[in-house]
């Protein structure tokens, strides 16, 4: 990290650390501080993005959109001088306080430094360098969706991609919320390189999340304890599957020495028999719009909580507009945040509530419409994934399913809600619908991505369920040892996923991701050809036009574009026919507007092509027009702008 | 009405003083030390010592560390800075990382000496620790010492509690102390014996009070200044008894010393006391016989079982290396091996600056104002001569005479000095406060000069620490700084490997002679073909396999005189240095303008000057060579644009200096 990245980020806190006195609310010092992280970044991002839209992607643009930010921040938090006065006393005086005390600084502080030194080990290890100057990965998340958001980050920072286009998918608009990634874009002019720029914005908003969930679940908890055991349940969730396979599979066969080497993910066995994985390895890590869209789900209720009885105005408006940007960060909070606010609206029939939905929909719903994919990707089903993979459709396994993917978190969250008080009921009875969505219906193409849902009920009712423990705790005698072990249930397969997540090598991590030659290629195109540049590739995982330059392709992973509702197959097929010269393939690459055609390993590999194709393909194409404009290290690069 | 007006401001006034409480101003300090210590960390390149520092950690991390060997000091921080990389990942910043906490805790050591100090002092303390250029900068250096001054600093925090409110843990906590301490470097033993002395003093002067009625209140100043008077001068002329005998010669020496004192306070505990004596302020044998037998049991087994985890790499190793320095089993290195090769050290002569005052000057160059303020405290010391003042004055004065008495005297020891005396500053800070706060006028100018010494000391410090701190006109960067063209070629070597595996699917072949291998052992750590090559009249073999790139210093030169066609061969500076002369210019009293002028330029924008004897050496010099690059492969470094020019200093050797 340098100089500037560190000023960016001290900025960013200061900016949501003074956005915060610009509404009335009972935050402490120290919430406003980890909110503000969130909110700083999405403050920035959409100025920056602005800005950068209107002149370009530099480190002026970044700055003028901090100064811009600071300048109207510091006029607030200068106007409530006297609160930020009060609350900064207020700290110094609860610094004193005892952890268990409710109003001590002491947990979220703990918290914060804990995620910070765990979340740096998982990334600093997310990528490393290989002999040949090439770049190798340590975990699932980096070799696969990091390399759709490596391609996302890319098109930001190296590519100009403005208006934002998918840059997998040459042509398409961008169906897919890019917040994060676009974030992380913004520290490449500020001079970290893509991957680090990656990694210093992951571990910028993953550190601030647990102490943001623990200040949220203590509002529907009696106690610290009961806060940090919900935290736990939901970060290291993961159902049971790790009692059987790592306790009577691996432990025995391996011996206690196969915890510095874990052979496996327990919590997810490739969408098999597990299809819920761990909340940290199977979503925060992979999926990088949850780091700032599981945030902002908790500040909202947080501030909507502590406005149900003051009801004011200015609160409303706030959650509102941080809702209604949500689609940017993150869809599946912003539709959360709507389903559950639109609850507890119609439970309380009050016109406060306009307040709240007319900024969420005015803001939100244009961007909805903009990212809404051609292809309708619903359909109807019952009871998620049984009757799927190797699930039967019996009641057993329906009960198995659960049991094993979740635990006993169903029984006791529900247990929990009906233990609350009728105000936490009537506020929590509407997460149930992230249970019955995922059994009733397919929204996002994929059965799989139903497992969204089912984490978001996992979010929602952890402080439930840590209440029922810390309540058998307290309890003493023979309870106090169900809750001890009720916890290690509800947590041990998590804590080995993630326990793996920070282990550099286990099998078959670390892996090549990109060559010495990849890397060569991609700086070539970087130094050599336009922003505006449209490649054909190979539609591999990764490849080094799209994760290193982020220049425009005609295909992107197919599996990646499914789920983001683009037609594929036939990019798949055209790119085919591109590749193995069949007729018309001047014309398809005039369709997709492509200006170079690679040729490189990847290609060669995947569209099968003989030996001899090299030859056929220079004749070929410079026959037509097209002129080689990178021969090296088994690449060659062919500029077919003016191919006949 | 006019009460009305003024209640709002006095509220303001109010919330304002409350804004800059003392722990308003504590985290401020917290921050800017932190960001000195932070900031940029990483961007110096490395020195010799720095880099193997780092690469002995990563050894450890990956199991092929062979244990402790007295050359490259104690474990414990290996240890350490491995856990560090585990942590934050394989980085320059990372390998200085533990240094720049372990200085950063220092900052608030004096907090916890507060009710001694004063709160004035305490703040004005830990300001200077966080400014001061040479805190920062050694801070900032991937050596021990810094986290070795933690540890000194702990074991006197715990030393003056044990000794004035004595509870059972403390014997714990001193003697883990010195064990940490042993696991890091051998100069533990200057420690214990710095402090074994103090207290053999301690007990005299317990002895004097106990002795018949008159005695002490006739000569009240004996009391006050037996140890820095009699005690620092008994010392300096001990150490200068024993010399540089080194081996047995220096422990017969100094046992007999502290044989006498022994001695000298049985001797006054013979002597019968009054019923009605004067009640010392501490008791020794009070403080032994507070904590019980189970807790000293209990130390010294905690001391024993932390002993062998530090020496054994935590029981998975028990034999050592097998060095000519280490030549033992784990423990038995532990035990004798850092005392056997200090004291061959301190016999077989001088390392770094021979002067004896090397330290003093040095302090006065980087540090005169922390000197300055310091006489304050000595005064209030003198006046008030407690337990804890006496102690402190121990430390920083005895640890001057100790330092400058042992035979390597290099920049990195002056934070030993420099901490204690800093807390002595403290001392007088609060001794200044307390005269001045009394009277407006008084206390605006003390105010006044306050903030003006303190910009002083604060750009200092970032000259010192921000502005080409590796360069060698800085007094602090010794003769194994790296230049930056190590960096440079390092980049360069990396980039060109990428490009020609790229093309041939082989690696680079790079040799660089052993005598500049260090900091590149560090920086091409992750390089697949670098090779530590001992390049000799006798042994060439390395040349003839005709690598890609060969490193070689000037006087190898004439040994790869047959590479010269195949070969591009370009100027090299591996380390650079400044061995000044102190008092360069001046000759007799009436040149005295000439030397606060060398000196003048040199604190203004760090000008180096020549010594009086014209001697070019005593300028700005480098170890310098040649870089030899195979012409094919500097042509696919032009071709493919990876060139990157690392060769731009102009070669040291033709010029001979910088000056």
């Amino acid at each position: 990290m340098n100089f500037l990245t560190a000023v960016f980020i001290c900025s960013i806190v200061l900016i949501g650390f003074t956005t915060t006195y610009s509404i009335q609310s009972r935050l402490s010092f120290e919430e406003r501080v980890m909110f503000g992280v969130v909110l700083g970044v999405i403050e920035v991002s959409i100025v920056g993005f602005l800005l950068s839209w209107a002149f370009s992607v530099n480190r002026t643009t970044i700055f003028i959109s901090v100064g811009i930010l600071l300048s109207v921040n510091s006029l607030i938090a200068l106007r409530r001088r006297s609160v930020l006065a009060a609350d900064y006393e207020s700290l110094l005086i609860r610094c004193k306080r005892k952890w268990n005390d409710p109003l001590s600084p002491k947990v979220p502080i703990f918290l914060l430094v804990s995620s910070t030194l765990l979340t740096t080990r998982i990334m600093q290890i997310a990528y490393d360098g290989t002999d040949s100057g090439g770049v190798a990965v340590s975990h699932l998340s980096v070799y696969g969706d990091w390399s759709a958001h490596l391609a996302y980050a890319a098109s930001f920072a190296y590519s100009n991609n403005f208006p934002p286009e998918l840059p997998t998918a040459a042509g398409e608009s961008f169906s897919y919320h890019f917040g994060v990634d676009w974030f992380s874009a913004m520290f490449v002019p500020l001079g970290l390189d893509l991957f680090s720029a990656m990694q210093t914005s992951t571990v910028l908003l993953a550190s601030v999340l647990p102490p943001i969930l623990f200040f949220g679940y203590k509002r529907f908890v009696t106690n610290n304890r009961a806060a940090v055991f919900a935290l736990l349940i939901f970060l290291l969730s993961g159902g049971t599957a790790a009692f059987f396979r790592f306790l009577f599979q691996d432990l025995p066969e391996e011996g206690p020495s196969i915890l510095l080497n874990l052979p496996r993910s327990y919590a997810f066995d490739g969408f098999d028999r597990n299809w819920v994985d761990n909340a940290v390895t199977g979503f925060l890590y992979p999926q990088r719009p949850t780091l700032v869209g599981f945030s902002a789900l908790v500040i909202v209720i947080v501030l909507l909580w502590e406005n149900r009885k003051l009801k004011i105005t200015s609160t409303y408006v706030f959650a509102g507009t941080l809702v209604g940007v949500l689609p940017i960060f993150h869809i599946f909070s912003f539709g959360a945040l709507l389903l559950l606010s639109t609850f507890w609206a119609l439970t309380t029939m009050k016109r406060y509530w306009l307040r709240f939905f007319a900024p969420a929909l005015l803001l939100g719903v244009p961007v909805l419409i903009w990212q809404w994919p051609d292809r309708d990707g619903r359909s109807w089903h019952q009871l998620w994934v049984l009757g799927k993979s190797t699930w039967n459709l019996h009641v057993i396994d329906f009960l198995w399913f659960w049991l094993l993917n979740t635990g006993l978190v169903i029984p006791i969250a529900a247990l929990g809600i009906v233990r609350s008080s009728r105000e936490i009921k009537r506020f929590a009875v509407p997460i149930f619908a992230f249970l019955i969505i995922p059994n009733i219906a397919i929204w996002h193409f994929w059965i799989g991505n139903n497992a969204k849902y089912v984490i978001l009920f996992l979010l929602l009712s952890a402080p439930f369920i840590g209440e029922q423990i810390e309540l058998l705790l307290k309890s003493g005698g023979l309870r106090k040892s169900l809750s001890v072990a009720l916890l290690i249930s509800l947590i041990f397969t998590g804590s080995l996923d993630v326990w793996r997540a920070m282990d550099k090598t286990t099998g078959p991590y670390p892996v090549e991701y990109l060559t010495g030659s990849d890397v060569l290629l991609g700086e070539w195109i970087l130094k050599s050809t336009p922003t505006d540049a449209t490649f054909a590739s190979a539609n591999t995982n990764a490849h080094p036009v799209r994760v290193l330059t982020g220049r425009s392709v005609v295909s992107g992973s197919p599996g990646r574009l499914n789920d983001l509702g683009v037609d594929w197959y036939s990019r798949d097929q055209d790119l085919r026919s591109i590749y193995q010269l069949q007729e018309g393939y001047g014309d398809l690459l005039a369709r997709y507007q492509v200006t170079h055609l690679v040729l490189g390993p990847l290609e060669k590999l995947h569209y099968r092509l003989t030996p001899d194709y090299d030859r056929r393909i220079e004749e070929e194409l410079i026959l037509h027009g097209a002129e080689l404009v990178y021969d090296r290290a088994n690449y060659q690069v062919y500029d077919v702008q003016d191919l006949q | 009405m006019i009460i009305q007006r003024f209640t709002p401001l006095k509220a303001a006034t109010k919330q304002v003083k409350r804004l800059i409480s003392p722990l308003s101003i504590i985290v401020i300090l917290a921050i800017i030390a932190l960001t000195l210590r932070l900031l940029f960390l990483g961007e110096r390149p490395f020195h010799h010592d720095e880099s193997l520092d780092a690469w002995f950690s990563l050894r450890f991390l990956n199991g092929e560390y062979n244990g402790y060997d007295p050359v490259y000091h104690g474990p414990l921080r290996f240890y350490l800075t491995a856990a560090i990389f585990w942590l934050f990942g394989i980085t320059d910043i990372t390998a200085r990382l533990l240094a720049a906490i372990a200085g950063f805790i220092l900052v608030f050591a004096p907090l916890l000496w507060r009710k001694h100090i004063g709160i004035v002092g305490t703040i004005g303390a830990m300001t200077l620790i966080s400014i001061s250029p040479t805190m920062v900068y050694f801070s900032r250096f991937g050596r021990e010492d810094s986290l070795f001054l933690l540890l000194t600093t702990s074991f006197v925090i715990l030393f003056i509690a044990f000794l004035i409110n004595p509870q059972g843990w403390h014997p714990t906590a001193l003697f883990t102390t010195i064990i940490l301490s042993m696991a890091i470097k051998e100069s533990i033993l200057l420690v214990i014996f710095l402090f074994g002395v103090l207290t053999l003093f301690l007990s005299l002067q317990e002895s004097l009070s106990r002795i018949k009625k008159g005695t002490l209140e006739r000569f009240p100043l004996l009391s006050s200044l037996l140890i820095p008077g009699f005690g620092l001068l008994s010392l300096t002329l001990t150490l200068i008894w024993v010399g540089d005998s080194g081996g047995n010669g220096t422990i017969i020496k100094i046992a007999c010393y502290c044989g006498f004192l022994l001695l000298v306070i049985i001797g006054m505990r013979v002597i019968p006391s009054t019923e009605k004596h004067h009640q010392p302020e501490i008791s020794i044998i009070k403080s032994l016989r507070e904590p019980n037998l189970k807790q000293w049991s209990i130390s010294l087994a905690i001391a024993g079982i932390s002993f062998v985890a530090l020496f054994s790499q935590f029981f998975t190793n028990f034999s050592g290396p097998n060095t000519t320095s280490a030549p033992h089993s784990a423990l038995r290195n532990g035990l004798t091996a850092g005392f056997q090769y200090w004291s061959n050290q301190q016999s077989t002569g001088a390392r770094g600056d021979s002067r004896w005052h090397y330290y003093l000057s040095m302090l006065i160059a980087y540090e005169w104002v922390i000197l300055f303020i310091a006489l304050f405290g000595v005064w209030k010391i003198i006046q008030q001569p407690t337990l804890f003042n006496q102690t402190i004055m121990w430390w920083a004065l005895g640890g001057l005479i100790v330092y400058s008495w042992a035979a390597e005297r290099m920049p990195w020891l002056i934070i030993h000095i420099l901490l204690p005396t800093i807390i002595i500053a403290g001392l007088g800070i609060q001794h200044i406060w307390e005269t001045v706060s009394t009277q407006k006028k008084r206390k605006q100018i003390a105010c006044s000069a306050a903030l003006v010494l303190l910009i002083f000391v604060a750009f200092q410090s970032i000259k010192t620490n921000f502005d080409d701190p590796g360069e060698p006109n800085e007094l602090l960067v010794q003769a194994g700084q790296a230049t930056p063209e190590v960096v440079a070629w390092t980049n360069q070597i990396f980039d060109l490997n990428r490009v020609f595996y790229a093309e041939n699917e082989e690696h680079l072949s790079v040799q660089i002679d052993s005598d500049i291998f260090w900091p590149y052992g560090w920086y091409l750590r992750d390089f697949p073909t670098s090779t530590y090559a001992k390049i000799t009249v006798g042994n060439t073999a390395t040349l003839s396999a005709s690598p890609d790139i060969i490193f070689l210093p000037q006087w190898d030169r004439d040994l790869a005189q047959n590479l010269v066609d195949e070969y591009a061969i370009f100027p090299y500076n591996h380390r650079w240095w400044w061995v000044p002369q102190y008092d360069a210019g001046l000759s007799n009293l009436a040149d005295t303008q000439t030397l606060l002028t060398n000196w003048g330029k040199w604190m203004w924008n760090r000008t180096p000057w020549q010594n009086i004897q014209g001697n070019p050496n005593g300028c700005p010099s480098a170890l310098a060579g040649h870089v030899y690059i195979k012409e094919s492969v500097l042509s696919l470094a032009q071709k493919t644009e990876v060139w990157n020019s690392p060769h731009l200093t102009p070669s040291l050797i033709q010029g001979g200096s910088l000056c």
